[in-house]
């Protein structure tokens, strides 16, 4: 029994040791992939994940070690070797998450520290319910059940941030890449966060009951105003991306008025010299099928304009339009703008951009020029807004990275996309609500 | 066989439609039987019901959309798809329904594709007769009235367009079994709805054309929203 005893017991610890290693892992782990599960993964998402996850483990052991090797040194340079670990294991969050998931630098980061930040509020949670605990029992707390009780905190901290916080950040999207406040909120929360934790942790055998609560207490309230500011910044990195995308656009929707301008103006004269030659051709008592037929080519130009009640819609359907009818592709729209009032410019242009940009594709690799048509429609069924783009299609396409973002966002705006090949035809329609 | 309306007041152009289905046709083995009208107000009433109309928009007298609206106060379903020379009038189709529109002069990709579009939507339409017997006699009744069948206590409860409800005893996968797809779509383990009569989905709430809510179970909820946005879309 004595000699199974002293066998079962190292491999015991050193399994207890790796799933306690694991679930810290997952602490960090679980609160930043909810923040970032709305990034469209890149290809080959399991491959890169499992990379990436192997690394941070390794990095994360890594750490464990240090922190471990540091605990017998001297009380500063021990401050000094956590605080530069856990700075590190955070850190390598970013790229780790930019390996997997095509999202900007500064939406990985705010993922990385919001993340950290939620799991550093929730161990402190718990080690300050285990402070209060021994200060109420007198006695020390095992070190499983501080384990423990500091992993409830994370799920209950990462819990209670789901709805006001993660679903929050989800529906507000991608950061543009002038986001650059957010290097100093990497610095802030290393400094904060992980310097103060550190140091409470330091002083834990040391300090006051009532000491120890507080420094908890505002520990906690810091990494409340860290995950508020993170909030507010993506909502003002994302105002002014908007307040751009509306800059470009009242820029194109000028360009498209001048054009109008022209084209109406051009085509007045046009028909202008068309009645005098009608009536010349009349004088002439025969009507000649040429002149007629460059009559019909003449006044195309009407087709395309489109006015569909949605000026971002207009904006990018006209474009589009035009487009084809240069490139010798028919497009045809019917589009209910109403349907989609709610949604903003820059998502619309986005999604209908992306769309689009896919058909017209296809419709260029057609070697049949009869082949090159598209056809689009965009109704409101209830409170649904459903669009469908509809197109001859060449080969099986693979999926297109295009329609991937276009999937993000409808995803994100809580609809959803199906694309459909028969044969030689493929459609994408894309399912939303009628109001926000 | 489907029968096709061409309302087109240029001969010519109607002629185009006609040797475009009559390839069609011989392509996908499908036979039409076509009526022309030159125009709205001369449409041979005695040949229909139609189940897909041609209409041209710019004809005189009186314009497709007009004719389309007025179509519209006594059909709600029969597919329609204009065919026009001006592109920028059909954006507003959707206010009559249209389906789709093709601009003249078109060429024979052009006519396939919304003509593919057209064939599903006919199929779907189609529809077939459901027969139920609940305890107070047999129910026969069109699919396209059936709006959802859920159940209440060992009962399956069939609820249609007009309001009615009536239960029968059995189980949900029978049912499923009886109904066989197309339209309709097992959404939780208690419950079918008539994707034609989904109304609004948020999250995994259902609104049914009758004001009814219904639920997806979880795990169904990817696969249950693609069905719902390939049948709304027209991709089914």
């Amino acid at each position: 029994m004595g000699a199974l005893q002293s066998l079962e017991h190292p491999v015991l610890s050193i399994g207890i040791a790796i799933a306690v290693v694991l679930v810290e892992f997952l602490q960090f782990a679980v609160p930043m992939c909810l923040l970032v599960r709305k990034q469209p993964p890149r290809e080959d998402l399991t491959r890169r994940a499992a990379a990436a996850i192997m690394c941070m483990l390794l990095i994360d052991l890594a750490v464990n070690v240090m922190v471990y090797l540091g605990s017998s040194e001297l009380q500063t340079l021990r401050y000094v070797i956590n605080f530069m670990s856990y700075s590190l294991l955070m850190v390598s969050f970013v790229p780790a998450i930019l390996h997997c998931l095509d999202t900007s630098v500064w939406n990985a980061a705010l993922a990385t520290t919001a993340g950290y930040t939620m799991q550093n509020l929730g161990t402190g949670l718990g080690e300050l319910t285990r402070v209060v605990v021994e200060h109420a029992v007198g006695a020390p707390m095992s070190d499983a059940a501080r384990f423990v009780v500091s992993s409830l905190g994370v799920v209950l901290v990462v819990g209670l941030c789901y709805r006001p916080f993660i679903c929050r950040v989800d529906r507000i999207g991608r950061m543009g890449e002038e986001s650059r406040s957010m290097l100093g909120m990497i610095g802030l929360v290393i400094l904060v966060v992980i310097g103060y934790d550190v140091v409470i942790r330091g002083l834990d055998s040391s300090a006051s009951f009532g000491f120890l609560v507080t420094l908890r207490l505002v520990h906690a309230a810091v990494s409340v105003f860290i995950l508020y500011a993170e909030y507010e910044m993506l909502v003002n990195a994302r105002l002014k991306s908007e307040i751009a995308m509306a800059a470009q656009l009242s820029a194109e929707r000028e360009r498209q008025y001048e054009l109008s301008r022209e084209t109406i103006a051009a085509v007045n004269r046009r028909v202008h010299d068309i009645r005098h030659q009608v009536l010349r051709e009349l004088d002439a008592a025969e009507v000649d099928r040429e002149t007629l037929a460059e009559v019909a080519r003449d006044i195309d130009v009407y087709g395309a304009q489109v006015r569909t009640g949605h000026d971002a819609l207009d904006t990018i359907l006209t474009e589009k339009s035009l487009l084809c009818q240069r490139e010798g592709i028919t497009l045809s729209c019917i589009a209910d703008g109403s349907a989609l009032m709610w949604m903003s410019a820059v998502d619309l242009y986005a999604l209908f951009g992306d769309v689009l940009d896919v058909a017209l594709d296809e419709a260029r690799a057609q070697a049949d020029a009869e082949l090159r048509t598209v056809s689009l429609t965009l109704r409101r069924v209830g409170a649904m807004a459903a669009l469908h783009v509809e197109c001859f299609s060449a080969e099986k396409t693979e999926g297109d990275v295009r329609l991937d973002q276009a999937r993000a966002l409808v995803e994100r705006l809580g609809g959803s996309v199906v694309v459909a090949s028969r044969g030689i035809t493929r459609s994408v329609d894309v399912l939303l609500p009628a109001s926000s | 066989m489907y029968r096709i309306l061409i309302v087109e007041d240029e001969e010519q152009a109607a002629d185009a439609l006609r040797t475009a289905l009559a390839r069609y046709g011989d392509e996908r083995g499908e036979r039409f039987d076509v009526t022309w009208a030159a125009s709205p107000l001369a449409v041979d009433e005695q040949a229909g019901p139609f189940d897909l109309i041609f209409m041209d928009i710019d004809m005189p007298g009186m314009n497709g959309m007009e004719a389309a609206e007025e179509l519209r106060e006594h059909n709600h379903t029969t597919p329609l798809i204009f065919v026009t020379n001006l592109a920028a009038y059909a954006v507003h189709g959707y206010a009559v329904d249209a389906l789709d529109f093709i601009v003249k002069p078109f060429t024979y990709g052009d006519f396939y594709l919304r003509m593919e579009r057209a064939m599903r939507a006919m199929k779907r339409d189609e529809g077939r007769t459901i027969t139920v017997r609940p305890r107070e006699g047999v129910r026969i009744f069109r699919d396209r009235d059936l709006v959802f069948v859920d159940v209440h206590e060992h009962t399956m409860r069939y609820h249609l367009a007009d309001g009615e409800t009536f239960g029968v005893r059995g189980s949900l996968r029978a049912v499923e079994a009886e109904l066989g797809g197309g339209p309709f779509l097992k959404i939780s383990s208690g419950c079918i709805v008539n994707m034609a009569h989904v109304r609004g989905v948020r999250d995994a709430e259902v609104t049914l054309s009758t004001g009814d809510v219904v639920w997806i179970s979880r795990a169904n909820k990817r696969r249950c929203l693609e069905a719902i946005t390939a049948y709304v879309g027209g991709a089914v």
